[in-house]
Order: structure tokens, then sequence, then C-alpha cells
């Protein structure tokens, strides 16, 4: 069962408009339904295109484990929806679920100041195909990103883990988290992702 | 739990913030690595013309070169390993990351795409691109200091880079 945290304004890039958007927490079935049936298609499509051109061959798709009809969005869900150190969150905007969010409370810290302390730890944000810039032309909705991160800041602060939180972020990512939401950057772990962390006074600046 | 921020603090934010993604995560980085969120009109490399490939260890050389920086320095600024910058200057057949593209392309001032394509990080089929590519390749001679025609087909080649942008 989803619980409503509020209600926020996203901006659409298409009319220039202000829609209305839920954020709740925890990702329902409805949001797993709309992942099935609403962002699911276009990423086939997309990987469709991509076989067809020789760009991924089966092989690289079953070692990334694509072949998988349901993606791996589906497991997590399942797998995680009654794990204690888990949290999630979805944002709907037009009655279709436009970003979601996994993240996990038993992590701890990696930056100096706050070495092993207690984090919030992002194990995943995703926009719907249709907010993002490398597959379409014009991405509809601005700020989902935004309000997910202080979702997460808002749970470390409930958890008394004092607004700190970290994240592994794509590499087009990076300089949002770095330059505009201010998280310090610790560089390319094993993941070969970047890793970034915000501190507590880093999340009150985020936050204010 | 209770939510820090308004629906005005949002609004706010949402005027200024830079329109940028915001995908984190290991998972979402799978996608990424096949290609899935690569520009429509690029995709991931099998194969590429080993002279375009070619063209953007020189267009990096030359243009660290232009700035006098140092392999080290470069690495420093677009935040990469020195050792991989050494690779994709000396050795035609590397394929850089795609994340080392996007950090390159933001210390050179050019556009991603551009840089995707002349990496081999993304195959193009593009006949136009390929042929300036090899010319400004060709043109390369490996001097400590840029020579006058090398620097203008430096300027020449990251103009056609831009221009591709648009």
């Amino acid at each position: 069962m989803s619980d409503r945290l509020g209600t926020y304004l996203l901006k659409d890039r298409r009319t220039g408009k202000e829609v209305e958007a839920t954020l709740w927490q925890s990702i329902d079935d409805r949001h797993v339904e709309d992942f099935a049936q609403k962002w699911k298609p276009i990423f086939e499509t997309r990987k469709t295109e991509l076989l067809k051109r020789g760009a991924l061959t089966a092989e690289i798709a079953g070692e990334h484990n694509l072949q998988d009809s349901h993606w791996e969005w589906m497991r997590k869900v399942e797998q995680r929806r009654d794990g204690l150190a888990w949290a999630s969150f979805a944002v709907e905007a037009e009655d279709v679920t436009q970003g979601l969010m996994f993240v996990r409370m038993d992590a701890f810290a990696r930056e100096p100041s706050q070495r092993n302390k207690p984090i919030v730890d992002i194990d995943l944000v995703a926009t719907a195909p249709w907010n993002r810039f490398r597959l379409v032309a014009e991405p509809q909705f601005k700020g989902i990103g935004r309000l997910l991160l202080a979702a997460a800041i808002s749970l470390s602060v409930h958890e008394e883990f004092n607004g700190r939180i970290g994240l592994h972020a794509l590499p087009q990512a990076e300089s949002w988290y770095r330059d505009v939401c201010g998280m310090t950057d610790l560089g390319i772990d094993g993941t070969g992702m970047r890793y970034f962390e915000m501190t507590e006074a880093q999340a009150k600046a985020f936050v204010s | 739990m209770e939510m820090l921020v308004s629906q005005d603090w949002l609004r706010r934010k949402v005027e200024t913030d830079p329109d940028t993604d915001s995908d984190a995560g290991p998972f979402i980085m799978v996608l990424e690595s096949i290609g899935m969120f690569l520009p429509p009109d690029v995709t991931p490399a099998e194969t590429q013309a080993p002279r375009v490939v070619e063209a953007f260890g020189v267009l990096v050389r030359q243009f660290r070169r232009q700035k006098q920086w140092t392999v080290e320095e470069l690495a420093r600024r677009a935040r990469v390993d020195a050792e991989d910058l050494r690779q994709i200057e000396r050795v035609p057949q590397v394929r850089p990351r795609p994340r080392i593209v996007h950090q390159l392309a933001d210390v050179m001032g050019l556009p991603e795409r551009a840089l995707l394509k002349l990496s081999g990080a993304a195959v193009t089929r593009d006949q136009h691109f390929e042929e300036e590519s090899m010319l400004f390749a060709a043109k390369s001679d490996d001097m400590s200091k840029l020579s006058r025609d090398e620097q203008l087909a430096l300027n020449e080649f990251v103009k056609f880079l831009t221009d591709q942008a648009k």
C-alpha cells in the first residue's frame, strides 16, 4: 500500500505548463503495471532497433539479462517490496508513473567527514522513457529527478541519518549531482560508475 | 515520513535547473552500456572505420597540444585516467568508454554526440563525417607544437564537429 507524500508541480516542456504530480512512498502494483505496459515497450522497441542494426547481439543481451521479458525492475520490486532495508518511491502525473526510485537504508558513508555513518543509498532512480533526453527529442516532464532526490533526503532525516545520502550516477547525470545538487564526487568505484555522497550540510543546502 | 520540501520549492528550482538527465544506479548503467540511451541517429559500434577512430585520438592530442597541457593535466581536468588518455592518443584501435568521451566532450567544449561518433563508441553511416574525420587525421603531424596548418585544420575540424550538433 502506497502512502501519498504530497502533490507537486512538474513542468511540461512540451506545453510550458505546470502539471500536478503525486509523490508516493512505496511502489505499488499500478506503478509496476505502468512500467510493464508503458515504459518497457519503448525500451523493447529501442532494443529491437539495436539488434536490427547489429549494434546489440543476442550474446550481449544475454550477458545483461536483457532477454528477460520483464527486465530487472519487476524482479526487484517483488524481491524488495517486503524488505525492511529497502524503500521505494514513485512519481505520478497524468495518471501515469513518471519516475521510480529504490533506496536502501543499510549502507554506510564513505566521505571522510561522515565515514561509516549510516546513509540512505539510492540504488536506482529512473524516469519514464518519454522524459529522457537520449530517448526522445523533446522530453516531457522536468523536476522528477529533483523531487525524488528530495524524497531520499527526507527519508534520511526521518531515519535520523541527518540527510546523508549516496548514489552512483550515470555519466550524463554526473554534472547534475555534482554541480547542481552539490554532492561530493568520490570518484569511480568498483561498479565502474562515479559515486557521489551528500553530507548533512549539503542536504540542508539542497532542500533550502 | 514527512517531505522537507514544498510545492513552491520545487516550482522555484525547476525554473532554474538545467535541462539534464538525473538517472542513477548500476541497473540503469546496464541499459546505458548497451546504447539504450544513445541518441537515435547513433548506435553503439561493433565496427568502425579505423581512420575515423584514429581521428578521435588525433583530435584529443591536438587539443591538448593547443592548450599546452600534459596528458596528466588533461586527465585531471576531464577526471579520467591518464593511462586511458595515453591509449586513446596512441592506439587507433582503442574505443574509449562512453563515460570518457562524455568527460572529454565537457572539457573540450564539443558536442558529445559528434565525439561519440568519432570515438567509435557509436557507429555512424555518415560518409561526409567519415571523410572529414579522415582528412583531419591525415593532416596531423606529431610535432611538439602545433604548426599553423595543423592549427587551421584543428579549428576547421572543431567547427565541423560543432556544426554537427546544430
